[in-house]
């Protein structure tokens, strides 16, 4: 996938093999997934070698998330492209990410923070705090943070103009979302915040509320006009004492 | 759908006040900031820990002359009663692509009471926060304080960008 992955576990003891079974599912879906790889299972099926019939399992399974998330978007959110080509970073990543906490989880783990290009699952909190602190990125100023959110268990997923945002079309239209510069969303697994941090962004404005629908926790918008706008739980992070 | 519309408006509020007490609670800068940029009473507030909040100090750090109305009278303590002690706080000048931006908080306790717009892009008048969504407050300390923050939610990062980035930081741990 080309993005930074890193994950920071807690629990007492060496953990390492944990952590590279969960690195290895992240290898996996970019071995099957990337567009940028000739031999991924998606560049065969776009270059027509591959018909929905011969799909594996895994790529049903995210199309079937992003088709449900197309749906629920009005078409907002999108997982082909103009010409019909499958384009599923809008899945992909989130789905992969939440698949590789699971195999921490799986093995015993319970405080630990996965972040994957920028989406983030925790499971607990480091000892000692309240649990983990996940600084909202600002689009304009990539070195400052929007604000700071406080999670022990959930998932929390940020599509922003600084990001593939020349890539985020609102499929309505067909043109690039407008609204929001920055939408962040914070739901119980990263599946659901990715796909809907994408479709809110999408949505413009009135993603904000709509993702509350379909899954969100809590909904942190930037609008192209400079207001931070939000929508459910947001637990914002408390002082450092 | 207009209420709704309200509800986001209010929310916007919030976000800008918790900004504000993030900035000032999590990393100690509030006031500091605030003696550069305008002020004259100053007291601290030493930062992170409220918990000694029951000094009751006032603390407005009465911005340039461009606010008017800054008169945050803070005696406007609300049903809490109790013992907890009332507090103003400014927050740092954060400058945004539109402009500054500045707002003072009162606290009764650790509960936000009120919050005003001492400085605000395009519009120097002193304003009630909660009339209009509010522009973002970039929050530059909170990024040079980043040692609080476990992780960053935001962007696929470029390599190149990444070496500068908070995560990578973390990594180093």
């Amino acid at each position: 996938m080309g993005i930074p992955m890193s994950i920071d576990i807690r629990d007492a003891g060496d953990h390492r093999d944990s952590a590279d079974r969960a690195f290895e599912v992240l290898r996996e879906a970019d071995r099957r997934f990337s567009t940028y790889r000739a031999d991924s299972e998606v560049s065969a099926a776009n270059r027509g070698e591959l018909g929905p019939e011969d799909f594996s399992a895994p790529l049903r399974e995210v199309i079937g998330i992003g088709q449900r998330a197309a749906d629920a978007s009005a078409g907002a959110f999108r997982i082909r492209t103009a010409e019909g080509l499958l384009d599923l970073d809008g899945v992909v990543k989130g789905w992969a990410a939440a698949n590789a906490a699971a195999v921490l989880a799986a093995g015993g783990l319970h405080d630990f923070c996965l972040n994957a290009g920028g989406d983030v699952v925790v499971s607990g909190a480091p000892e000692g705090a309240a649990g983990w602190n996940v600084g909202i990125r600002s689009p304009a100023h990539p070195a400052t943070m929007l604000t700071v959110l406080t999670l022990t268990d959930g998932a929390v997923a940020t599509s922003g103009a600084y990001e593939r945002g020349e890539h985020i079309v609102d499929g309505r239209t067909g043109r690039p979302a407008s609204g929001l510069v920055s939408a962040t969303v914070v739901a119980a697994d990263l599946t659901t915040a990715d796909v809907l941090a994408t479709a809110v962004f999408a949505l413009g404005r009135d993603g904000v509320e709509w993702a509350l629908a379909h899954g969100a926790r809590g909904v942190l918008g930037l609008t192209d006009d400079g207001a931070l706008v939000g929508a459910g739980d947001l637990p914002f992070a408390r002082g450092a004492a | 759908m207009r209420r709704k519309w309200r509800g986001t408006i209010l929310f916007a509020v919030i976000m800008v006040v918790m900004g504000a007490t993030v900035g000032l609670r999590l990393y100690d800068l509030g006031e500091t900031q605030t003696t550069a940029s305008a002020s004259s009473t100053t007291t601290t507030t030493s930062g992170g820990t409220t918990s000694g909040t029951s000094t009751g100090s006032t603390t407005t750090g009465d911005a340039t002359a461009t606010s008017p109305s800054a008169t945050a009278t803070p005696s406007a303590t609300p049903s809490t009663a109790a013992a907890s002690a009332t507090k103003t706080i400014t927050g740092a000048v954060e400058q945004n692509r539109y402009g500054s931006f500045q707002v003072q908080v009162t606290f009764s306790g650790s509960t936000i009471t009120a919050v005003q717009v001492l400085q605000s892009p395009g519009d120097r008048r002193s304003q009630e926060i909660n009339q209009q969504a509010t522009p973002i407050l970039e929050q530059e300390a909170i990024a040079a304080q980043s040692a609080n923050i476990d992780t960053v939610s935001g962007a696929t990062y470029t390599s190149e960008s990444y070496m500068q980035s908070l995560q990578s930081a973390i990594d180093q741990l």
